[in-house]
């Protein structure tokens, strides 16, 4: 009898779990798109950037500060095809930085348009038109 | 195979490296471009001061003549700090004047090691720098204000 019930209890709960497993994928699947976490990591990014740009910035005028530490590898990979001796990079860092750090706040304005969309998306969803 | 394995090994050498300014967000970018500003500004101080000092020949402290003063400036964590404002130990220039007061026996009297020239280039990039981090700053808000934005 004991075993008979614990065996029910069992069938009905597996039911109920596959059953709230259906219904739950869907709105998982709105809410965390793999599209829309990919815009957040790029917005992570390009945070992440923006701070690393403004230290590089802050420390322009700091002796023997090395800023080719601090640079994303892409970066660095750049300004080495532009001057190659590292004896010369001081001389265009600044120039470099500023433009990556523009460039950097056009990417994370759209990003953030993108997740703006998306969110806007989701609000008319959750709210049904209202 | 073994180009991914360098690629790896790289990316791994400039996490190790740059580890003190990983993980971060505008909170950070905001405080790098704040102390800065706090550090140009500061720098800009200690060149007026040595601009208004350029004909100082006697100062209380020591009795000699004014020396230049400079900032020395290190990077930290939270971005840059003046570590110490150190004296210049370049020697003083010298003039032929014995009816001036402040000349000595030999009618020499002793002027700052300021040049005035070095000055003003100094205050020139300093102004740059200044003007730079101030920038950074206003993109780092201008970057918060769109994530504020986009939740309204």
């Amino acid at each position: 009898m004991i075993k008979y019930a614990l065996g029910m209890a069992i069938l009905v709960s597996s039911m109920a779990m596959s059953a709230m497993g259906q219904t739950a994928r869907p709105i998982d699947k709105m809410f965390y798109s793999e599209p829309y976490s990919v815009v957040e990591r790029g917005i992570f990014e390009a945070s992440r950037r923006h701070a690393i740009y403004s230290y590089i910035i802050s420390n322009m005028s700091t002796p023997g500060f090395d800023a080719m530490r601090y640079l994303p590898p892409d970066d660095q990979a750049e300004l080495q095809s532009i001057i190659p001796s590292k004896q010369y990079t001081r001389d265009i860092l600044l120039e470099f930085v500023v433009t990556k750090m523009s460039d950097n706040n056009r990417r994370d304005t759209a990003l953030m348009t993108m997740w703006k969309n998306k969110k806007d998306s989701l609000q008319r969803i959750v709210t049904m038109g209202k | 195979m073994k180009h991914s394995l360098y690629y790896g090994v790289a990316i791994l050498m400039v996490g190790i490296f740059s580890a003190p300014i990983l993980g971060l967000g505008l909170d950070d970018a905001l405080k790098y471009s704040a102390t800065g500003i706090m550090v140009q500004k500061m720098r800009l101080t200690i060149i007026a001061q040595n601009i208004a000092n350029v004909s100082t020949l006697k100062v209380e402290e020591t009795g000699l003549p004014y020396q230049k003063q400079y900032p020395v400036v290190e990077s930290t964590a939270d971005g840059v700090r003046i570590k110490s404002i150190e004296k210049s130990n370049e020697p003083f220039s010298r003039y032929y004047d014995p009816p001036v007061p402040q000349s000595d026996e030999n009618g020499f009297f002793y002027y700052p090691n300021i040049n005035l020239p070095d000055e003003m280039m100094n205050m020139t990039y300093t102004e740059a720098m200044y003007e730079a981090n101030i920038s950074a700053f206003k993109t780092s808000k201008a970057l918060y204000q769109a994530a504020i934005d986009a939740l309204k």
